[in-house]
């Protein structure tokens, strides 16, 4: 071995590069805007407990605000949310990893590890421009290129402005990347990006935390179960033995379809199955896969038939970190110990509405109309109770059925359901009123 | 029943305006983008009118009417060019057998259905495998009442929910005032399909743009509507922008075209003729007879395109 091999080292610090083009990788264009969006609700915590008022948990919000734009040429977010202060911005904002010593400073923050920021700007855009009015004011400009090219200092460096009364801050970014002014340009990206804010951040847009896309201001969806004297939610509540609080709530929210053909329409699909919550932000949404409960273990697969239910498993704590959610937050880690107690707890709160999905065929109708009355109740009104009501369906007496299965032409059956008033029935549909109206006029007497 | 068989698409007046107003720009854009190169593919009826446009005027010579499998005989037989082939069955069926990426199509398909038909999907095909450089155009009816009214299991849909259910993410999350009238919804479904056509394009991932030229709202019974545009990369963006045909006052961004002129006697539209050009539209006395003012307007922007139907023996 020479002497020259003894002395080699491994780098292993990331370079800039890595850190540029890889961790951006990992991550989706909405999900850095809702970074960013983290960052403002965080920073509207701090000012909260700073100020040491005590709000009330409903209005907890009300008066902060984030509005962002969207152009194919530039990208930016400005909010009131107190800004950030010098020793932040040096200590965590804009060095890369956040510390472990860094306090957890904001009553159920949702940022984390504070790569947040960071990454989102840099998927977005080359030139960055973050201007904060915190007890001081700075601007940090940062050319992305630019500082790629030195492989050694990882500073950036920041400007100081003279202060301002309105604390806040504002991320500005130009020159973006490719592909990122196209999903700008497109009307989707934005439909769906506000979309998904009201449904993610529902419970902080309910708490008067105002989002505005452009002029639009983002109205939160309102997560509710229906309720009657027949159907009744599940409610439950605990402590986990991590001291995180955990509440399950689940029941029907839709209707249940009749016929899951897969040429038919279902409405609303996004928002039927299980939703997590951590510390009130929606980690994942409408789920039908093993991540919840759906085909985990021993447990029944999603199918369309259970479209209509809605569970929403939610974890709260004061120290984000024992939340069982994964870097980017828009994930579970499913082998926390955490979630797995939950699941548990959330499979025997789907079980009984499974059943209630095939017992409901003994009297569709009946069901259907008894589904119809139940209102939907918000989450926040519904009372507690460890099991879920539903009507039952005394089997009548039994009749015996049999299939019946032909085809016939499209055109024929489009103009059929035409004929019955209804162009988007089913063929199932159209094929039992068919035999109905057959069996009227030339059978019964 | 076809909609042929209870009318001849050229006399309507505003299809027909319509019409010729989409290959007066094609033809403008001929001289940069070479459309004699192109696939025409239509819905030609029995009366292949745009198949004649296309060819008369973009000496089109390979060309595909798409035509249902039970009237395709007597299609068939009123094919006015060898150079057409009619092709069997719904297009979301026939236009996976065309090779559309081989070389550039214009496709026209004017549809009888509204929203409810096959023109999301059709478009999101098209837009994913058509050769760049591809222009295309879509009809559909723009009447509300085309929106089902129930789902599938009958519940009642309001009209947004029914909206929701076809569109998606292309329905603005809260609909700006107005927007499910008879005078916004065509220019709400024309926003939307057009926003589909450029999502469908981008989606495609084959980093290609989607350059809308044409969004034009007529009626003479029913309300339609046409959209369309080409889907680019750099070099036929350039050529478009060379053509400036988006000079032309109907091929707009995304603004919507009304095409409404009123049904003029010989007379009066000899009469009208005399006074134009003119910048200013010409007020009833001048005219001589009465018109309503947005009558004016329409007949003084269209007069060019204005269609004169007689009766002649053959």
């Amino acid at each position: 071995m020479t002497e020259r091999d003894k002395k080699s080292v491994v780098h292993a610090e990331p370079t800039k590069d890595f850190f540029i083009r890889m961790i951006t990788r990992d991550i989706t264009l909405q999900d850095c805007i809702f970074d960013l969006l983290d960052n403002c609700l965080d920073g509207a915590g701090r000012e909260i407990k700073l100020k040491q008022v005590n709000p009330q948990e409903e209005q907890r919000y009300l008066g902060y605000s984030a509005k962002i734009v969207l152009e194919p040429d530039r990208f930016e977010i400005s909010d009131n949310c107190g800004g950030i202060t010098l020793a932040d911005a040096v200590d965590y904002a804009f060095h890369f990893g956040r510390r472990t010593d860094a306090p957890s400073d904001a009553n159920h923050s949702i940022g984390l590890y504070g790569i947040g920021m960071k990454r989102a700007v840099f998927k977005i855009g080359k030139k960055i421009n973050v201007e904060s009015h915190a007890d001081e004011s700075f601007l940090v400009h940062i050319d992305v290129d630019e500082w790629a090219k030195d492989p050694k200092n990882w500073d950036f460096e920041l400007e100081e402005l003279p202060r301002r009364e309105d604390h806040g801050t504002t991320i500005r970014i130009t020159t973006l990347n490719e592909g990122i002014a196209d999903e700008f340009r497109q009307a989707v990206f934005k439909n769906s990006l506000i979309k998904n804010i009201a449904r993610d951040y529902s419970f902080f847009l309910q708490k008067g935390f105002a989002v505005a896309i452009g002029d639009q201001r983002v109205q939160p969806f309102q997560f509710g179960l229906r309720e009657s004297q027949l159907f009744k939610p599940i409610k439950i509540q605990y402590q986990d033995e991590t001291g995180v609080d955990v509440e399950i709530l689940a029941g029907l929210a839709g209707s249940p379809p009749d016929d899951t053909s897969p040429e038919v329409k279902l409405a609303d699909v996004e928002y039927w199955g299980w939703f997590v919550l951590c510390n009130d932000r929606v980690v994942i949404a409408g789920d039908k896969t093993d991540r919840t409960v759906w085909g985990e273990g021993a447990f029944q697969r999603w199918h369309p038939q259970y479209n209509g239910f809605m569970g929403i498993v939610s974890f709260r704590s004061t120290h984000p970190a024992k939340l069982p959610w994964v870097t980017t937050k828009r994930d579970i880690d499913q082998t926390s110990p955490l979630y797995r107690r939950a699941v548990a707890k959330m499979k025997d709160a789907t079980r009984a509405y499974l059943d209630y999905t095939n017992e409901r065929k003994e009297d569709l109708e009946k069901a259907k109309n008894l589904e119809q009355a139940a209102s939907l109740k918000p989450l926040r009104q519904i009372a507690l109770s460890e099991k879920m009501g539903l009507p039952s369906f005394t089997a009548g007496p039994k009749i015996k059925r049999v299939t019946i299965s032909y085809q016939q032409p499209i055109e024929k059956v489009v103009k059929s359901k035409h004929a019955f008033g209804n162009s988007a029935m089913s063929n199932k549909a159209i094929g039992e009123a068919t035999f109905a109206y057959y069996f009227k006029n030339e059978v019964e007497e | 029943m076809a909609s042929f068989e209870s009318v001849n698409y050229s006399i309507r007046p505003n299809k027909n305006i319509e019409r010729k107003l989409v290959f007066e720009a094609l033809r403008h854009l001929h001289g940069f983008i070479p459309l004699n190169d192109y696939r025409y593919i239509g819905l030609g009826s029995l009366w292949f009118v745009d198949f004649i446009l296309a060819h008369r005027y973009l000496s089109i010579n390979d060309m595909v009417c798409i035509e249902h499998e039970t009237e395709a005989e007597r299609v068939e037989f009123n094919r006015p060019y060898d150079c057409i082939v009619v092709q069997r069955g719904e297009t979301t069926d026939v236009l996976p057998n065309i090779d559309l990426a081989t070389k550039p199509n214009l496709i026209f398909l004017d549809y009888d259905s509204g929203p409810e038909g096959p023109i999301l999907q059709d478009v999101e095909l098209i837009a994913g495998i058509a050769k760049v450089g591809t222009i295309i155009l879509f009809t559909i009816n723009a009447h509300r009442g085309r929106l089902p009214t129930k789902d599938a299991d009958g519940r009642d849909l309001e009209k947004e929910q029914s909206l929701r259910l076809i569109f998606r993410d292309l329905v603005p999350p809260m609909l700006p005032h107005g927007a499910l009238t008879v005078d916004g919804y065509p220019k709400l479904l024309a926003e939307m399909l057009l926003a589909h056509m450029d999502s469908c394009v981008h989606r495609s991932g084959r980093g290609n743009k989607f350059l809308p030229m044409f969004n034009f709202y007529y009626r003479d019974g029913a309300p339609m509507i046409t959209v369309g545009g080409l889907i680019a990369d750099g070099l036929h963006e350039h050529n478009y922008r060379q053509s400036r045909v988006s000079e032309l006052k109907w091929v707009t961004d995304k603004e919507q075209i009304s095409v409404l002129v009123p049904p003029l006697t010989v007379k009066e539209k000899y009469t009208f003729d005399r006074l134009l050009p003119c910048d200013v539209p010409p007020n009833i006395t001048e005219l001589g007879f009465p018109l309503s003012e947005e009558q004016i307007a329409a007949y003084h922007n269209y007069y060019r395109h204005y269609p004169i139907f007689g009766e002649f023996q053959v």
